[in-house]
């Protein structure tokens, strides 16, 4: 049981600071994930939030067949997609558009340690929301195959497919740009 | 953006109105829920409450009276209307306020504008300011009760001064013991009252009133029909009857009147008879293709495994044997036909001598008369 599961165990027998805990631990990296969906740090923010109350008010059964993370990402993805289909159109104002790169940049910079993940941050925010989403999660959050399908809804064999065209597509914009990365 | 704390303040913040919203929420339900059953339960007990026959509207009660029902005072306002009627001499008629099965109209009560006042009114002996006319006042009584019209009888002594019928026997003088006055015959039409003129119509039918059985035909000249006349049955007398030789009928008894015959003068059903005869003969209704009659001899006595055929231009109709009560009972008879009716076997002591024809309530009937040897 990772600490994610132990947190919401604390939290459903009375302890708030277990969902305290939750926040802290995994809020970056969802407002991250919402961000592909979105991609308005702002929007994604909220969304992330609203995530947090559903799990808080609802308090939904965590079965442990999967990772806290995997759980909590899929919700907030069911989340971001209600948020989409109520709000078909991106509401984004030019006049935000510089604080949104400052934030999510500085988002970035506190959740990706790492100079050359940044630059391939950047580079996917050019590619299809699913090629971000599963680049996102492999790459980025470090989940399996496996794990990013029950996160996508997808098949193994589907996040497969969608990963292998998600890094050519990848791989091309680099080129572009006239970075190299040996590990995609 | 917000740090962890902020959004972990927000989200305890959203959870907290989430909660509110649900007590507040299920408070409204619940409050829903009791404002139902409550309302469930005042209609239910207004159901009980109706089934239950409360809110029945009661006959007893004037103003909700039924058609039918008679209302009068009750037995003490009765006899205390009796009491100041022989006080003043009146004569009342009792049957009038109680008579209201057939004429509910005028049965309410002895103070409503009914015949009886009218009948005071036109009277000239009446005094309008009479003390017979107080009594009415406490029939105005919301509270006095009513005697049902099913009431067999009523109380034997004075009656209140609501009715004085003109040319009555005894006026004013109240009924002594032994003598209890015979309350008149309640016409319910109006138009049976008018005199019958037995020159130019037939006897009035006189519906009998539904009264206590006390009430004697013709007992008032003003109100009462005079004496019926003797219900007769006149059978109309056919100048040629259709069936068989033209022979003689009485339009008054149907039977021939021999006067040498020993049953001659007597109806049929006086003779002597089978206890169980043909029951055809009861259950058929009356017709003109039924022939019956009776074989007897000379001495009235009836034969018995007489043959009594009809036969209708030549062929046999119907046969009977005769019992020991002598009746036959043929069918098929044609009445504008030419039959005959023979006693094709009779007993070796007997020979046929003669026949006597007639009808009997729509029957053609012919007794067979035979000789003993």
């Amino acid at each position: 049981m990772d600490n994610g599961a132990c947190s919401y165990r604390r939290f459903l027998d009375g302890d708030d600071n277990g969902f305290i805990e939750i926040i802290k631990d995994y809020k970056d990296g969802l407002i991250l994930y919402l961000n592909n969906f979105t991609e308005n740090i702002y929007t994604s923010e909220d969304l992330a939030e609203d995530t947090f109350v559903k799990i808080i008010t609802k308090k939904p059964r965590f079965s442990g067949k999967s990772s806290f993370k995997t759980w909590l990402y899929a919700i907030g993805r069911n989340v971001a997609l209600d948020y989409l289909r109520r709000h078909k159109t991106a509401e984004i104002s030019y006049d935000e558009l510089p604080d949104i790169k400052a934030e999510q940049a500085s988002l970035e910079s506190q959740y990706i340690k790492k100079e050359d993940q940044v630059t391939l941050h950047h580079a996917m925010e050019r590619l299809n929301p699913q090629y971000k989403q599963v680049l996102w999660l492999v790459y980025f959050e470090n989940f399996s195959n496996k794990e990013t399908a029950l996160v996508m809804k997808k098949s193994v064999r589907n996040v497969e497919t969608l990963l292998y065209r998600a890094k050519q597509s990848l791989k091309s914009e680099l080129n572009k740009e006239g970075f190299v990365y040996e590990k995609l | 953006m917000k740090n962890y704390k902020d959004m972990a303040d927000a989200v305890f913040a959203r959870r907290d109105e989430y909660v509110a919203s649900v007590k507040r929420k299920k408070k409204i339900a619940v409050n829903a829920g009791l404002s139902l059953c409550a309302i469930c339960l005042a209609v239910l007990g207004a159901f009980g409450i109706w089934q239950s026959g409360v809110l029945t509207p009661d006959p007893n009660v004037i103003g909700t009276k039924p058609q039918g029902y008679t209302e009068v005072t009750n037995n003490s306002t009765l006899h205390s209307l009796s009491s100041n009627a022989t006080s003043e001499g009146e004569h009342s008629d009792a049957t009038e306020i109680i008579s209201g099965n057939t004429k509910p109209q005028s049965t309410t009560s002895n103070i409503l504008p009914t015949e009886n006042n009218k009948t005071q009114s036109t009277d000239p002996a009446e005094k309008p300011d009479s003390p017979a006319v107080k009594p009415t006042k406490p029939a105005v009584k919301p509270t006095v009760p009513q005697i049902r019209p099913t009431l067999p009888t009523l109380p034997v002594g004075p009656q209140p001064p609501t009715f004085k019928p003109q040319g009555s026997p005894t006026p004013g003088v109240p009924p002594t013991s032994g003598d209890t006055p015979k309350p008149p015959v309640i016409v319910t039409d109006p138009v049976e009252t008018e005199p019958w003129h037995p020159d130019t119509e037939a006897p009035p039918i006189v519906t009998p009133p539904v009264t206590d059985g006390m009430e004697r035909p013709g007992s008032d000249s003003n109100t009462a029909l005079p004496d019926e006349p003797e219900a007769t049955y006149t059978e109309p007398c056919w100048t040629q009857p259709p069936c068989m030789e033209p022979t003689t009928c009485s339009p008054t008894t149907a039977v021939l009147t021999d006067p040498t015959d020993p049953l001659a003068g007597q109806p049929e059903t006086a003779a002597p008879m089978d206890p169980a005869p043909p029951t055809e003969a009861v259950t058929t209704p009356p017709g003109q293709n039924i022939v019956k009659g009776k074989v007897f001899d000379q001495y009235g006595n009836p034969v018995k495994g007489a043959v009594v055929s009809l036969y209708s231009g030549g062929t046999l109709i119907d046969s009977f044997t005769t019992q020991s009560s002598g009746y036959y009972y043929l069918t098929g008879f044609r009445p504008f036909g030419k039959n005959y009716l023979v006693i094709t076997s009779a007993p070796k002591e007997y020979s046929v001598t003669g026949a006597k024809f007639g009808f009997d309530g729509g029957y053609c009937y012919m007794d067979l008369i035979c000789n003993k040897k």
